[in-house]
C-alpha cells in the first residue's frame, strides 16, 4: 500500500473509534442530540459533496431529496405498514428517480442558472408535501413515526432500535457505508471523470467524457444516498412536516461542506459536525445563536476561503516547513 | 402591482450579479430591513409616507455600501461559492438581528394611500397598489436612463462586461462595485417599504422575495436588467392567472413549473446571451 493509504486508513480507523465511543463519552443529552443530527446531515453533507465537491454542481435541491426520501418511508412505515428496513430501497429509488428527472431537465445548464433551477424544484417538491394533504398529512405533519422493527440474530438475541443509542449507531453504519462508497467512487474511473468534469468541462467532453451521463449518474447517486439521510432522520426525529424537504437542509448542506472544505473527502463532515454542534457551544449567548453563527459563517469564508481542511493544510504545511528549515 | 415589487429586487440581484458576480441572497432581507426602516419613520418619528420611502432607500444604500466594502470585497479573488455563503450568512445575520431587535409580531406600515379607493377601468383598487406600480416603473426607467447615459453608467456597465478591461481603462472597479450594490441594496429597500402597507413587515417576509426574485433573474437571462423587468411582470401575471384558473392552493409553484420549462427550452434565460 502507498504511504498516503495507509495514513488515511489511520485516520479513517481513529475518527471511527471516536466516533464509536462516542456513546459512551457523551454524557450530556443535547449534545449527544446534536451528534446523532450531525451523523445524519453528515449523510447529507457528503451525499451533496458528490455532485458540488467533486463534479462543480451546486444543487439546491437535496434538501428536496432529503425530504422526499424522509416521507416515502415514513408514509410507507405508517401508513401502509411496511417494515421499516424494506423501506429503505424505495426510498432511495424515490430520490433517485426525482434526482434523473430533475437532471434531465436541468444539467444542460451552467453554473447559476442550475443552481436555481434546483432550487426551484426544492420549493415545489415541499409546497406539494404541504398541499397533498391525503398523503401526507400537509401542514399537520406526519408524526408518532415508529421506531426501526428489531432484527433477530439467530440465536443471539434480538438488535433493538428503540433507544437514541442504538439510532446513532444505525445512522454511523449508514454513513461509514456512504464514504466507503464515495471512496470506491472517486477512487474509480468514473471518480476520474467526475473530477475532469469539475476542472474543465469543455475539454473534459473533447477528451471523450460523456457530460450528461456522468452528470447524471452522480447527481442521482448522490439523491438516493441523500434520500437516505432523510429516512434515518424520520426514525430519529420521529416527526416529518413539509418544512423538513424545504430549501434550508439544502442551504445548510451547502454550508457545512464549504465552512468544512468543499471536494475533500473528509471536509464535509468535519464541517457539519462543527457547525451542528456550534450552538451547543454559542448557548451562553442564548437568542443571539444565529445571528452570531452568521457573522462567524462570513468571518470563516473570509478568512478560510478553502474551508477549515484548507486551513489545516496550510498550517501543516507551514508547521513542517518551519521545522524543516530549523533543523 | 405583485411584479412590479419582484421586477424591483430582481433588478437589484441582476446588477449586482452582472457587476460582482455575487448571487446576494441576502437582498430578500435587505428588503425587509427597508420594510422595517419605513415602518419606524412613519410610525416613531410620524414622518410622511413620501418621506419614509426616501429614507429606506438612503438608509439601504448606506448598508450596501458597507456590505461590499467589508463582506464581499475581500472575496474578489476567492471561488465564486464563497460569495454565495457570505450572502447567506449575511442573511442570518440580517434576519435575526431583525428579529431580536423588533420582535416577529407583524407590522403594517400606515400609508394614507391606503384607504383611498379609485376607480380605473371598471376595477376597483387602493391608491397604494397604484402607486407601487407607478413608483416602480418611474424607478425603473430612471435606473434604464442612468446606466445608459451616464459616465457613472457606462462605467457599470463596463465593468459587467470584462472587469479586468474596465480596468484597463481606469475605472475604478471596487468603487463602481460598492455604488452597484449601493443601488442594488436601495432598491430592495424602497420595494420592502413599498408592499409594507399592503402585506406586512415582519423579519422573514424577504425568503420567499428574494427566490422569487431569482427565479425572475433567471426567467431573465442573469444579468440582463431588461430581462429582471420583463421576468418580474411575468412571474406577477402567471401567479394571478394561475391562481385564479388552475389553482390558488399551487400558486407559488406555477413560477418555478414555468421556470423549469423555459430553461429546458431556452437554457440562457429569455434575454440572456448563450454563454458558447
Amino acid at each position: 500500500m502507498k504511504r498516503h493509504t495507509v495514513r488515511a486508513v489511520l485516520f479513517a480507523g481513529a475518527a471511527l473509534l471516536l466516533a464509536a465511543a462516542v456513546p459512551f463519552l457523551v454524557t450530556n443529552n443535547y449534545l449527544f442530540h446534536l451528534l446523532v443530527m450531525a451523523v445524519i446531515w453528515g449523510i447529507l453533507a457528503t451525499s451533496l459533496n458528490l455532485v458540488l465537491g467533486y463534479t462543480g454542481l451546486l444543487s439546491l435541491a437535496h434538501g428536496a431529496f432529503f425530504g422526499l426520501g424522509a416521507y416515502t418511508s415514513a408514509i410507507l412505515v405508517t401508513k401502509w405498514d411496511w417494515n421499516f428496513w424494506l423501506t429503505i430501497p424505495p426510498a432511495m429509488a424515490v430520490a433517485a428517480l426525482f434526482g434523473v428527472l430533475l437532471g434531465l431537465l436541468t444539467l444542460r445548464l451552467e453554473g447559476h442558472y442550475f443552481a436555481v433551477s434546483t432550487l426551484s424544484f426544492g420549493i415545489v417538491v415541499s409546497l406539494v408535501l404541504e398541499k397533498w394533504d391525503d398523503l401526507t398529512e400537509g401542514p399537520r405533519g406526519i408524526s408518532s413515526i415508529p421506531a426501526p422493527s428489531p432484527i433477530r440474530l439467530f440465536g443471539f438475541g434480538e438488535l433493538q432500535f428503540e433507544s437514541s443509542t442504538a439510532k446513532y449507531y444505525l445512522a454511523l453504519a449508514a454513513l461509514v457505508l456512504c464514504l466507503l462508497f464515495i471512496w470506491r467512487l472517486i477512487h474509480s474511473p468514473i471518480g476520474r471523470a467526475l473530477e475532469a468534469i469539475r476542472q474543465n468541462e469543455l475539454l473534459a467532453s473533447c477528451l471523450g467524457v460523456d457530460l450528461v451521463y456522468y452528470k447524471l449518474l452522480a447527481f442521482s447517486l448522490s439523491a438516493a444516498m441523500a434520500g437516505l439521510a432523510g429516512v434515518l432522520y424520520s426514525v430519529y426525529i420521529t416527526y416529518l412536516n413539509p418544512v423538513d424537504a424545504g430549501l434550508w437542509n439544502g442551504f445548510y448542506a451547502v454550508m457545512y461542506i464549504v465552512i468544512g472544505g468543499m471536494g475533500t473527502f473528509w471536509g464535509p463532515l468535519i464541517g457539519t459536525v462543527f457547525l451542528v454542534t456550534l450552538p451547543e457551544f454559542l448557548r451562553m449567548f442564548q437568542e443571539y445563536r444565529l445571528l452570531l453563527l452568521g457573522i462567524l459563517l462570513i468571518l470563516a469564508i473570509t478568512f478560510l476561503p478553502d474551508g477549515i481542511t484548507g486551513g489545516a493544510k496550510t498550517l501543516w504545511r507551514r508547521a513542517t516547513l518551519r521545522m524543516a528549515t530549523r533543523q | 402591482m405583485v411584479g412590479s415589487i419582484y421586477a424591483l429586487i430582481a433588478m437589484g440581484v441582476a446588477m449586482i450579479y452582472g457587476v460582482m458576480n455575487v448571487p446576494d441572497f441576502a437582498l430578500g432581507a435587505k428588503a425587509m430591513l427597508g420594510g422595517y426602516v419605513a415602518f419606524f419613520f412613519t410610525a416613531t418619528f410620524h414622518q410622511a409616507y413620501g418621506v419614509a420611502l426616501v429614507g429606506s432607500i438612503v438608509v439601504l444604500a448606506l448598508l450596501g455600501l458597507g456590505v461590499e466594502r467589508w463582506i464581499f470585497r475581500p472575496l474578489i479573488k476567492a471561488p465564486p461559492i464563497n460569495g454565495f455563503i457570505s450572502a447567506f450568512g449575511l442573511l442570518l445575520v440580517f434576519e435575526n438581528f431583525a428579529l431580536i431587535a423588533f420582535g416577529s409580531t407583524y407590522r403594517r406600515i400606515l400609508s394614507p394611500y391606503d384607504r383611498q379607493v379609485i376607480n380605473i377601468f371598471g376595477a376597483n383598487l387602493t391608491v397604494q397598489r397604484l402607486l407601487v406600480v407607478i413608483i416602480a416603473i418611474a424607478l425603473m426607467v430612471g435606473l434604464h436612463l442612468f446606466i445608459k447615459y451616464t459616465t457613472l453608467g457606462t462605467a457599470i456597465r463596463a465593468v459587467a462586461q470584462n472587469r479586468r478591461g474596465a480596468l484597463i481603462c481606469g475605472i475604478h472597479t471596487e468603487r463602481v462595485a460598492g455604488i452597484t450594490m449601493a443601488i442594488g441594496s436601495g432598491l430592495a429597500g424602497v420595494a420592502g417599504a413599498l408592499v409594507g402597507p399592503i402585506a406586512m413587515v415582519y423579519p422573514s417576509m424577504g425568503d420567499t422575495l428574494i427566490v422569487k426574485a431569482f427565479v425572475i433573474t433567471i426567467l431573465g437571462g442573469m444579468g440582463s436588467i431588461f430581462g429582471a423587468i420583463v421576468g418580474g411582470y411575468i412571474l406577477g401575471l402567471i401567479e394571478a392567472l394561475g391562481a385564479m384558473y388552475i389553482s390558488v392552493d399551487y400558486k407559488d409553484a406555477f413560477a418555478f413549473a414555468v421556470l423549469v420549462l423555459v430553461l429546458a427550452v431556452r437554457p440562457q434565460g429569455l434575454f440572456g446571451k448563450s454563454a458558447r
